[in-house]
């Protein structure tokens, strides 16, 4: 079991090198200018290349590699013009337009995604989950007619569609905004309702229709049978037995949808003007920001990975039939 | 993506502010203005109240609040509430005038290389500390550390002595041979050659006093010490920024700021025409919010009636342009160009309208003093949709039909794309070969700042902003023969009878050079090296609860020293 868990994270490790390589290599292979983005309109050749050279984007691309994997490992330090910085592992360097630590813009921008995702994901799962099992338990009735179809239909919106609309027009919800949580907790609420709101119930017709079908395959169980048989409540056979143990495979689908909005709230944080990871990593796209599109690939990738390796290792608890080698 | 805010500007009235009244107002002829005599406190705003909390919000982001690193126009506004200078402008009826802020306006030696400033005593930092001369005299040699701070103005380091060759204090040390103190209030500044234009250009941020013991170097830029109205309370780089008032600034040492708001509150990032709506609708919050981003299109059928008095207009300082190289082009050819230039269908289909752009026909923009407006020249005066039978005779007539004209585009947005077919259009009925060659975005900048590319027009700089309201700033830089080895060259002219014209009318004082700036722009303007497109114009939006905002033409941007809440 350890020497699994050590290939994994060794397997993890290397994808994440692998991104953040990939992700060098695409900013210098493709057209980007990001001293030019910093020059200005009023540029001259001389101010360009002072800003290069502040930037190091004067050096050959390998070597400018070379001292951010350098910099993630032990820390570098940065000397401008007799001006020594250092930068302490894990150095993600500072962002070209904002002269700012890369972890610092990450550090600001990481709670405003983790608010809006898990909040929304409180949302959609449970709504999810209970309009689901009710679906499930009267099956073929009018109720689940009507839940499965509203939940088709939700989901054949796109979402940037439905985040619109709710943005301009539903005006009766608190203005969006982000407020860090310990220094208003009622603010930070308000300021995501809208978002949360949003994202949790676009995202419960999925949920709705996960959970249908796995409480649907759970009443199905022997183990069911046999509750009901000793004469156990509906009720009960449905909530205690039933629902229990089909959360397990939409617990799983959860992980890994929460680790892919982590890195995909893009939409929800733009149309709502809430400033969390997708709008740094779109803005540092546009302004060819390298070291912070490098963070964000950084922050992502490890997000992924971690969240899958995490599901398949709770998994080898939860189901000893799996495999380990 | 614009870091560079490029500057509107904003005709208006006498009122120049919110509530302008109708439509696009055109830009007045500014006047040139110094009142060496003003004190403080500075006029206080009709109508104006204290208290309450402004909210600014904008799509693209400050790069950063260093006043040695400050180049663009929204650092520089928003520095304005944090940061007092040597002197400073009191937008005045919409024009600039420069008043002593933290010193007199300066006195010239008599062979004008030498300066000298008296600072005020008793002004504070907004930790209580007193502001002394040596700190003003830190700031200066703290800009020449170009190094590190790299998108701070350059100007010192061409007219200050020894300015080429000083590295800063940080590589160079603290002995600099361009600016001295004397006593406890004087400020003695050492020229290369005359710089006429120096108290314009100490309005600028880098000539903040800062202390030397409290310098952070590049962590400066994240708590700079404030000696204006406001100061740091708290602030998310890329994000937001709130200011408070500044206990220790007191109005009656300036003549040109104001402290009517508790608070202002910058949040940056967001979509600019959900934000714009948002203030437009002024429900709850957005009701003292204003945006500065540019009027988006979209929303100008919603400004009529009551709306109209959201609009906050005011003046710019950037003329816009198209540049011909004469090195490569004709003067028969380029006066046909200007005959055959589609003004309209170009303005319109760059998405401009009468509130962010006025028609050009000059090089300066009518904010700046040295502006006149002339009878625009044939073929320049902005506007039509040119005379193609008429060019294609000037080309006849010169032997050219068929002349070839190449230009840089960016070709992967619809815009320039429609831009570029529309020039090609247009070009091509009136007997030219127009051959434009599309760059993705990238590239573009390094294409156009090529002088040697095989390309006869639209190279960069595709327009022009002032530094100061003064013609120094434009044609010393734009039109001389240094001005194409410095990358800012319009119609790349190399002519020494016109370098030396142009250093003597700089030489002269503001008053006098004026008209003489007015009539080489007239001069420039006959030799066919620019087609004149639009000025910028402020025009921007503002909730129901704010006062009447008036613009500051020096960078159009809303002049933030005089904004109050008026709910």
């Amino acid at each position: 079991m350890l020497w699994y868990i050590l290939r994994r994270v060794a397997s993890a490790i290397s994808v994440v090198i692998v991104a953040l390589v990939a992700s060098f290599a695409l900013f210098f292979v493709a057209p980007t200018d990001p001293a030019g983005v910093i020059c200005g309109p009023r540029c001259n050749p001389q101010r360009l290349a002072d800003i290069k050279a502040s930037l190091s984007l004067d050096q050959p691309p390998i070597q400018q590699l070379g001292l951010y994997m350098k910099g993630l490992v032990v820390g570098r330090d940065y000397t401008n013009g007799g001006v020594v910085r250092h930068c302490a592992a894990p150095c993600m360097g500072y962002s070209f337009t904002l002269g700012q630590p890369v972890t610092t813009l990450l550090w600001q921008a990481l709670p405003v995604t983790v608010s809006i995702v898990l909040g929304g994901a409180i949302i959609y799962f449970t709504v999810g989950v209970f309009s689901g099992t009710i679906a499930a338990r009267y099956r073929a009735t009018p109720l689940d007619r009507f839940t499965v179809g509203t939940s088709l239909l939700v989901n054949s919106i796109p979402y940037f569609v439905v985040a619109l609309l709710v943005a301009l027009y539903a005006t009766f919800l608190p203005q969006s905004g982000y407020h860090p949580f310990f220094e208003n907790p009622l603010a930070w609420a308000s300021g995501l309702l809208a978002a949360w709101l949003t994202l949790g119930l676009t995202n419960a017709a999925s949920y709705t229709r996960y959970s249908r079908a796995s409480m649907i395959e759970a009443l199905g169980q022997d183990y069911v049978r046999t509750a009901r048989s000793k004469g156990i409540s509906e009720r009960r056979v449905v909530y205690r037995h039933g629902v229990r143990a089909a959360l397990t495979p939409v617990v799983t689908i959860l992980g890994l949808d929460i680790a892919f909005q982590l890195t995909n709230a893009l939409f929800t944080e733009s149309i709502f003007g809430l400033p969390g990871l997708g709008v740094l990593s779109l803005r540092a796209f546009a302004q060819y920001d390298l070291p912070v599109l490098l963070g964000t690939v950084l922050v992502g990738s490890v997000v992924l990975v971690s969240m899958n390796l995490a599901v398949d290792i709770v998994y080898t608890f939860l189901d000893p039939r799996v495999r380990l080698g | 993506m614009a870091l560079a805010l490029a500057g509107c500007g904003s005709p208006s009235s006498k009122s120049n502010s919110a509530g302008g009244g109708s439509d696009s107002q055109k830009i007045t002829t500014a006047q040139n203005a110094i009142d060496a005599n003003a004190k403080g406190p500075a006029k206080d705003v009709p109508g104006a109240k204290k208290g309450g909390t402004i909210t600014v919000t904008a799509q693209t982001t400050p790069n950063t609040f260093d006043p040695t690193d400050v180049y663009y126009v929204d650092s520089n506004e928003i520095g304005k509430l944090l940061f007092r200078t040597p002197t400073q402008f009191d937008i005045r009826e919409g024009h600039p005038t420069l008043v002593p802020d933290l010193t007199d306006v300066g006195t010239p030696s008599a062979d004008k290389l030498t300066w000298t400033f008296k600072m005020q005593q008793g002004i504070k930092y907004e930790d209580g500390s007193p502001v002394k001369v040596e700190d003003l005299a830190y700031a200066i040699k703290r800009s020449f550390a170009h190094d590190v701070f790299v998108n701070g103005p350059t100007y010192q380091q061409q007219f200050f002595k020894d300015g080429d060759t000083y590295k800063g204090p940080y590589k160079g040390g603290l002995n600099y041979s361009g600016v001295e103190t004397q006593g406890p209030d004087t400020l003695i500044v050492h020229l290369a050659r005359p710089f006429n234009d120096l108290p314009f250009y100490m309005t600028f941020p880098m000539f903040t006093p800062i202390p030397q013991a409290k310098d952070t170097k590049l962590d400066y830029k994240n708590h700079p010490l404030a000696t204006g109205p406001y100061m740091f309370q708290a602030y998310q780089p890329g994000t937001s920024l709130n200011l408070v008032k500044n206990p220790n600034w007191d109005p009656n040492t300036d003549p040109a700021r104001h402290q009517y708001a508790d608070a202002f509150h910058f949040k940056w990032g967001g979509d600019a025409v959900k934000l714009q709506q948002a203030a437009l609708n002024s429900a709850g919050p957005d009701a003292t919010t204003i945006n500065y981003d540019e009027l988006d299109a979209s929303l100008i059928p919603q400004i009529t009636g009551d709306k109209k008095n959201q609009l906050v207009t005011g003046q710019s300082s950037c003329t816009i342009v198209v540049q011909l190289d004469s090195r490569k082009i004709p003067l028969e050819v380029r006066k046909a160009i200007a005959t055959a230039w589609p003004y309209d269908s170009d303005f319109k289909t760059a998405g401009k309208n009468d509130y962010v752009a006025e028609r050009a026909s000059t090089i300066l923009p009518p904010s700046v003093p040295g502006y006149q407006k002339y009878p625009p020249l044939p073929g320049l005066s902005g506007t039509g949709n040119g005379d193609p039978a008429k060019a294609k005779q000037m080309l006849q007539a010169a032997g050219k039909l068929g002349y070839k004209l190449s230009w840089f585009f960016d070709n992967t947005t619809p815009l320039t794309q429609q831009i570029a077919q529309g020039r090609v259009q247009a070009l091509k009925a009136a007997g030219f070969d127009p051959k434009p060659i599309g760059v993705s975005t990238a590239e573009l900048r390094t294409k156009t700042s090529d002088y040697k590319a095989p390309v006869n027009m639209g190279q960069s700089p595709a327009g022009w902003c002032s530094y100061w309201p003064s013609g120094g700033s434009w044609f010393p830089v734009l039109f001389q023969t240094h001005s194409i080895e410095d990358g800012q060259s319009w119609g790349q002219l190399s002519d020494k009878a016109l370098d030396e014209e142009i250093n003597n009318i700089n030489n002269l004082p503001t008053e006098q050079s004026q008209p003489k700036w007015a009539a080489l722009d007239q001069k420039l303007m006959g030799m066919y090296i620019v087609i004149p497109r639009y000025y910028d114009k402020l025009a921007v939006i503002q909730g129901t609860g704010l006062g009447a905002t008036t613009g500051d033409p020096t960078m159009g941007m809303p002049n933030f020293l005089n904004m109050y809440v008026n709910s």
